[in-house]
């Protein structure tokens, strides 16, 4: 039993992956199979690419229905939990914002900026019915990125799974899915990120199986005039949520981990609670810096 | 906003087990996957019956376990123990306290191999085993097979045995005498979701041959005897508790007219530092064989007709509580300690029970160490 591994960009992050095998022929072919899996969702949803699916849902927005294949549709469907469960804050409409809000600038959006954005923004102005979609106001945009990364880990997982790979990881910046444990039994031991310093872990959990994912304030965030504003939007309002630094959850897939640690984020002061509620570990880092774990 | 109330991880683990391939991902049930280590466990329990006005009957039993990969796509496994038993056998029926209060030192060795052979979605086994002691051969070869269905979430599992056996009583009551039997049994185990299992399966197994105790007097028995076997078993792991549910039912059924009811719960409980606690608790009850015959021997007692005193035979209940305390790895071995006390009596059988025989008790210590590498 060798340990192979491959490192890789993808969807905006580093990413890696790692496997136990004896075969390093099969382990390569492998490697490069959970990859392409990756690449394949990256390039589906991607809202850069002008022939994703995102993309052809976007450009018809306010005039036709997409008709969508059933793996697009089970996304929808989870993407309607998501805003269900969250009470609206999880919104897989509310990207546009970002014409908004430019992070790179420095520079507030001004109030009519937002208020112009606001009518673009909601689940209930998708019409979602399987297999139509359409997005009913022209401009209204989708965006996967609350839970592509996540799904695409646990794709990687499901390629490694088929191929008998029970003993590897998927890392897809920060958002981990395991295949099972290291080949001598002992869990994988994955450092969280500390939200202030980005070379430093500030825990670190072993899982033997199942996924780790973390939500974080400082992905993307500006300081003006000493006050942060961070990516994490509240769709009602149009602006940055005051919230934790960041938030990481323990679950059985990644897509579940992922969704839970961005609800958690989203719900503001009561995501601790939130957390608490839930049936999962979790490390939860307040706005203070303080790590709290369930 | 009153979310603390709800499970929001439920819905969405519900969705997102919805999403192509990803439940598959979470599957538990497989028949086909290689061991990827050798792991040892070395087991000794030591079993202690305890009866009123009897002298008590002591079991030593060290064993051997050993599972290996071979190759890439098979694996072995090796079984070896030995038993010695002192003391007296249990004494059923105070009435017969002459006859079955015999002294006895017995020594039995028994092993067994087997191999399996993995592929994509199924696995095939066959292996041997042999037991010997001072009045007793076995010996049985099985074969079996399991497959996965495509998503993996249920698996099938078929397996054939047969067992040839010879019987030579110390007391030369039996001569030479032989058993054979023949087994079949089908199995199902299904997935219900990420953290819950259920498996049932069906056994039939037909003997023939001597089955009578040599060492009971008067005790004669059908030349065969045919057995059904139900077994389901539910697993449950509960993420809130770090715990896991064991429950079982199984029902037995011969052509003695003897049938048994036995329910099992063990409740495994993950502890700080990597401790493992599970209690359990079995209640085991059974019916009496149609022959059977409470003793002293009623009025009309006929050398041709099948009669047995044998109290194994009568109807009784029986309790057994467990602790079992699992410790954490240590220099790359695991320990185990488990406690059995077991306690039966005819009236707890299910049902109306018979006349009342002399209670019986064991208790059950077992060390068990494990190493993989």
């Amino acid at each position: 039993m060798q340990l192979h591994q491959k490192a890789f960009r993808a969807m905006a992050s580093q990413c890696e992956i790692k496997l136990w095998s004896a075969d390093v022929q099969q382990a390569e072919l492998v490697l490069q199979a959970a990859v392409a899996e990756v690449q394949r969702i990256e390039a589906k949803y991607s809202r850069y690419q002008a022939q994703s699916v995102i993309s052809q849902i976007n450009a018809n927005a306010g005039i036709s229905d997409t008709i969508v294949d059933a793996e697009t549709a089970a996304l929808l469907d989870f993407a309607q939990q998501c805003f269900e469960q969250s009470d609206g804050l999880f919104d897989i409409t509310s990207g546009v914002l970002r014409r908004a809000w430019d992070f790179k600038s420095h520079r507030l959006p001004s109030q009519a900026d937002i208020d112009a954005l606001l009518p673009l923004i909601g689940w209930h102005k998708l019409n979602w019915q399987r297999p139509n979609v359409r997005l009913r106001l022209a401009g209204m945009q989708l965006d996967f990125g609350g839970f592509g990364k996540e799904y695409a880990a646990d794709r990687a997982a499901s390629v490694l799974i088929a191929a008998g790979m029970m003993h590897a990881l998927v890392n897809l910046g920060g958002d981990v899915r395991v295949t099972g444990p290291q080949s001598d039994g002992t869990p994988w031991c994955i450092g969280i990120q500390h939200p202030r310093h980005a070379d430093q872990a500030i825990a670190s959990i072993a899982i033997g199986s199942g996924a780790l994912a973390t939500s974080g304030d400082y992905e993307r965030y500006m300081v003006i005039n000493g006050k942060r504003y961070a990516h994490l939007l509240n769709p009602h309002t149009g602006y940055p949520i005051a919230c934790a630094q960041s938030a990481s959850v323990q679950a059985p897939l990644c897509v579940l981990a992922g969704a839970l640690a961005s609800c958690a984020l989203l719900q503001g002061a009561g995501g601790l609670e939130f957390l608490r509620a839930q049936e999962f570990a979790f490390l939860w880092v307040d706005d203070c810096g303080l790590a709290i774990s369930s | 906003m009153a979310v603390t109330e709800r499970r929001p991880s439920k819905a969405l683990f519900a969705a997102a087990l919805t999403l192509p391939g990803l439940a598959a991902t979470l599957v538990q049930a497989q028949a086909a996957s290689v061991p990827t280590q050798t792991s040892l466990e070395l087991q000794y329990s030591h079993y202690q019956e305890f009866q009123p006005r009897a002298e008590r009957m002591e079991i030593s039993a060290p064993s051997l376990f050993v599972i290996a990969p071979v190759g890439d796509q098979w694996a072995a496994n090796l079984f070896l123990t030995t038993d010695s038993m002192s003391g007296a056998s249990p004494l059923y029926h105070d009435t017969l306290s002459g006859a079955s209060g015999e002294s006895i030192n017995d020594f039995r060795k028994a092993g067994s191999i087997n191999f399996t052979r993995y592929f994509e979605r199924a696995a095939l086994r066959f292996g041997g085993a042999y037991s010997s002691e001072d009045d007793y051969i076995g010996r049985s070869l099985n074969v079996g097979a399991s497959f996965d269905s495509e998503d993996r979430n249920t698996s099938y599992d078929f397996a054939i045995a047969v067992n040839r056996d010879g019987i030579d009583s110390t007391n030369g009551v039996a001569e030479q005498e032989t058993r054979r039997g023949e087994q079949l049994s089908v199995g199902l185990t299904r997935v219900l979701s990420p953290s819950s299992i259920i498996a049932a399966s069906l056994g039939f197994a037909h003997g023939s041959g001597y089955f009578n105790d040599p060492y009971k007097p008067l005790d004669k028995r059908p030349d065969g005897r045919d057995e059904t076997t139900l077994l389901v078993r539910y697993n449950k792991y509960y993420n809130n508790a770090d715990a896991a549910l064991r429950l079982s039912y199984r029902y037995y059924q011969d052509s003695w007219a003897l049938d048994a009811h036995t329910i099992d719960a063990a409740w495994e409980q993950n502890l700080a530092h990597d401790f493992i606690l599970t209690p359990s608790l079995r209640y085991y009850s059974q019916g009496k064989a149609d022959f059977y015959v409470d003793p002293p021997f009623g009025v009309g007692f006929s050398p041709n007709r099948n009669y047995s005193a044998d109290a194994r035979l009568s109807a009784f209940g029986a309790w057994d509580l467990g602790l079992k305390l699992g410790l954490p790895e240590f220099a790359g071995w695991r320990a185990e300690i488990k406690f059995e006390f077991y306690r039966q009596k005819n009236s707890w059988a299910l049902g109306s029970g018979p006349a009342e025989l002399a209670p019986f008790s064991a208790r059950t210590w077992q060390l068990g160490l494990r190493h993989s590498f």
